[in-house]
């Protein structure tokens, strides 16, 4: 980790996304007290807990593996944090029910985690932190070991269940997908440093740098070489020039609308890429039909070596030859420091 | 053919060591023989009756038991506390770990001259350390008191290398994530090894209780370079008794008949651990 400084809102879904390796789940493990920082402090809710032990810190946890005791009933699982906290025996079962009731466990009371599909499992793992009614959930990508269509499921149910509860819920994972639909904010990771704090739209639609840019989106954001010829035209669109083809963009169309002239790396999104009349000189080499809409991989020289670039199209337009050549024009474009990545 | 040729080297040898003394010992327990162990006279079950109704097999039996009692639960204890300890992950513990499994790798006849020498009335370091306090020597080899005693912190010590590798790998293989998500529910270390260690440990303490059992059950070495049998046979364990019938009172079909009789009970004590832990050992499932 280096220099992380992030602020959670009471009450918010933020998403700790990023690459494996990035340093996501070691920040979470910090905020858990599993894992110490050599510098820094973290703050709950005002107060400093860097060195509270992970057990005074009123965090819940839900790991990757789910971490059910599995030679405990779903009841002793949800009831045991209770129990170490001397709960009397009549509210722990209270309790314990009602969260199993939320989460539609009511019918599993007495099985083990071992007899429980992933779903269930991980909807014990829920529960298990739900009844400890504690300040800040913190979720180590709990959906990744379910099944595609189970994942899709819980992914609302947790969502709900975050509206429902009101409760601030820190989730780790490296699924866009998850971020995208389940986070109210996102923060963005890579080796170890903070790259862009925002609402997914903001991520989206305004990455802060060429990493963000080429992580978030599927297929990620098409980078290339280009070059702006000019601030500014006569009409005040600036030029990029990709390989041979310059290109003109007006104001809407560029991202920053100005850009000092020289080499950038130009970003451009699949559905920004239209196949037609434009500047742009491709082949196309691969086509990925996903039933919905159809991803187009083509060869674009830019004067500095062949790149591929990938555009997004629906399965209603006729698809391109695999091999041939075609124009594409672009509706919209991000300009990056080629040195520094960083967003210009 | 071409399995029963691979399976052929293991068969033989089995069937060599393992079925054909054992056969040999059952068709043995129905005969009486010559100190020889020649001119055999078939007398059915009368082997078997005189020793279920022999004072001394059944004297033998009560001191094996409390041997058993006595090395069963202290090494399984000792080995497990030490392997706890041991998977700590602190500086230097593999030094440790190789000196607490040290003792697999030691012999019976080293371990019990070690603690002859460890026990000397005279010399050893246990009663020096009782004169210092100013107490007076014991002579543990020769007590009825502490004979049975000595024998059993010679098997405790000795047991403890294979109770820690055993318990070791054990730790080893439980998942971290379960003893951080107990420390984020509230569970303190107590806690964390009564309700998650002991329980998910429980099929490897199991096993290591009924092979203890089963090796405190078949003691020999530590009795015959230590005691033999006494005195006044208080450490007569059942091996050495069975021994003493066939090669000093050359005895040998009461000797099989003794052995047989170990053998069921064995068999019987090991179902009875098994069956009786069935509720309480977790499988995994």
């Amino acid at each position: 980790m280096d220099h992380l400084n992030l602020e959670v809102a009471d009450g918010e879904f933020l998403i700790l996304l990023g690459p494996s390796g990035c340093g996501k789940s070691t920040a979470l493990r910090m905020i858990a007290g599993l894992d110490e920082p050599t510098s820094g402090s973290i703050l709950i809710d005002g107060a400093d807990v860097t060195s509270v032990e992970p057990q005074d810190r009123n965090v819940a946890m839900v790991f990757q593996s789910y971490a059910l005791y599995p030679h405990k009933t779903v009841r002793d699982n949800i009831e045991f944090p209770l129990k170490n906290r001397r709960v009397p025996p009549p509210e722990r079962t209270r309790r314990a029910t009602e969260a199993a009731e939320l989460l539609g466990l009511g019918d599993l009371m007495e099985r083990r985690p071992g007899q429980l599909s992933g779903g269930q499992r991980q909807r014990v793992a829920l529960a298990r932190a739900i009844v400890r009614e504690a300040e800040v959930f913190l979720m180590d990508e709990p959906l990744s070991n379910l099944d595609a269509l189970t994942r899709v499921h819980t992914r609302a149910e947790l969502t709900e269940l975050h509206q429902r509860l009101g409760v601030t819920i820190i989730y780790v994972t490296h699924d866009q997908v998850e971020a995208m639909t389940m986070g109210t904010r996102i923060a963005v990771m890579d080796q170890g440093r903070l790259q862009q704090v925002g609402t997914p739209e903001e991520i989206y639609r305004r990455p802060a740098n060429q990493f963000v840019a080429g992580f978030i989106g599927s297929p990620p954001m098409n980078l290339l070489p280009a070059t702006v010829i000019a601030g500014h035209d006569s009409d005040g669109a600036p030029t990029v020039q990709i390989g041979v083809a310059p290109v003109t963009f007006n104001a809407e169309q560029i991202v920053p609308p100005t850009a000092p002239a020289g080499p950038v790396l130009c970003g451009i999104r699949p559905e920004h890429l239209h196949r037609g009349e434009g500047p742009l000189k491709a082949q196309v080499t691969t086509i990925e039909s996903l039933g919905h809409e159809r991803h187009v991989h083509c060869s674009v020289d830019t004067g500095q070596g062949m790149h591929t670039v990938i555009l997004r199209e629906p399965m209603t337009s006729a698809p391109p030859r695999i091999g041939s050549d075609i124009h594409l024009s672009v509706s919209e474009i991000h300009l990056f420091d080629v040195t520094t990545g960083i967003r210009l | 053919m071409l399995s029963f040729a691979l399976l052929a080297p293991s068969l033989a040898v089995l069937i060599l060591f393992v079925a054909y003394p054992f056969g040999r010992t059952i068709w043995l327990s129905f005969y009486e023989t010559d100190p020889f162990g020649g001119n055999r006279q078939f007398v059915g079950g009368s082997q078997f009756l005189d020793t279920l109704t022999s004072r001394e097999f059944s004297s033998s039996l009560w001191v094996t038991l409390k041997f058993t009692l006595l090395t069963v639960p202290t090494g399984l204890i000792l080995g497990l506390l030490l392997a706890v300890l041991a998977h700590q992950r602190l500086r230097g513990m593999a030094i440790y770990r190789t000196i607490f499994s040290s003792t697999v790798a030691t012999s019976v006849a080293v371990a019990s001259l070690m603690f002859l020498a460890v026990l000397s009335p005279s010399v050893g370091l246990v009663n020096q350390i009782i004169r210092s306090f100013g107490g007076e020597p014991i002579y543990f080899l020769q007590s009825t008191t502490w004979a049975l005693i000595a024998l059993a912190a010679v098997t405790v010590w000795q047991n403890l290398g294979i109770v820690f590798i055993v318990t070791s790998a054990g730790l080893q293989s439980l998942p971290e994530d379960l003893y951080e998500s107990a420390r984020l529910d509230g569970a303190g270390p107590i806690r964390r090894f009564f309700s998650l260690t002991i329980p998910l440990l429980s099929p490897t303490l199991l096993f290591g209780f009924v092979v203890l059992t089963i090796t405190s059950f078949q003691t020999f070495g530590q009795v015959d370079l230590l005691t033999q049998g006494g005195p006044l046979r208080s450490t007569n364990l059942i091996v050495y008794s069975i021994f003493d019938t066939a090669f000093r009172s050359f005895d040998q079909g009461r000797a099989a008949a003794q052995a047989v009789v170990l053998f069921v009970i064995l068999a019987a004590l090991s179902f009875a651990q098994f069956h009786a832990a069935k509720r309480r050992v977790f499988y995994g499932r």
